[in-house]
């Protein structure tokens, strides 16, 4: 079997009119400049399906994985 | 008259070494028989567990398929329920430590399921093709 998966995480930073200057001096402090990737709310909701959609899938490979170790070694 | 006898006593060995013979080799091919009978039974009890243990791991396999489909179910009704962008816009702080918490819980669950299956073929050993 390959190599369990080893994932990093990202930082997501919520900014709405309440803290978009605080997010702008934030993002200038760390960076140097004001830069970053931004995605809306439905594309967040959209990634998080994808990563679910994802997660289903590993889930059910793994289940016939264990369906087919069973079968073929007499395992209970 | 004892010319007659030797030959009547000789067509009855005749006869005897025949059936002897005959008799023999029906013993072996009923022997034969009863054995390829033996291994018929044990194929077909062999199959018949065979068969029995696929259809119920099949049937575990639909269970477990239905619940995962239903915990993704459950995580993204999360979003069906709530507005994020009104709490969003309302409560930038809150929703940013959720949506971090939210994150790091699935990318967790997804490195455990990868464990499990990095693990499935720990003390197996492949079988030679027969």
């Amino acid at each position: 079997m390959p190599r369990e998966i080893d994932l990093n995480e990202p930082y997501w930073f919520v900014v709405s009119e309440l803290n978009v200057d605080e997010f702008l001096e934030r993002v200038k402090k760390e960076e140097g400049r004001i830069v970053f990737v931004a995605m809306s709310i439905p594309d967040y909701e959209l990634m998080a399906y994808n990563m679910q959609e994802l997660k289903r899938y590993i889930n059910e490979l793994k289940e016939v994985v264990v369906y087919y170790r069973k079968v073929t070694t007499n395992e209970e | 008259m004892s010319k007659i006898l030797l030959g009547v006593i000789a067509v009855l060995v005749s006869i005897c070494g025949f059936l002897y013979w005959q008799n023999s080799s029906l013993q072996s091919l009923n022997r034969a028989y009863e054995l390829r009978d033996q291994e018929q039974k044990e194929a077909i009890e062999s199959m018949q567990q065979d068969f029995e243990m696929q259809t119920r791991g099949l049937v575990e396999l639909q269970s477990r398929n239905q619940e995962i489909q239903l915990e993704m179910n459950r995580y993204l009704d999360i979003f069906k329920r709530h507005n994020l962008s009104k709490l969003a816009a309302a409560k930038p702080g809150l929703i940013e430590k959720r949506v971090n918490n939210g994150t790091k819980e699935v990318f967790d669950g997804i490195e455990a399921d990868s464990r499990i299956i990095d693990g499935l073929d720990d003390g197996l050993q492949l079988q030679p093709d027969s």
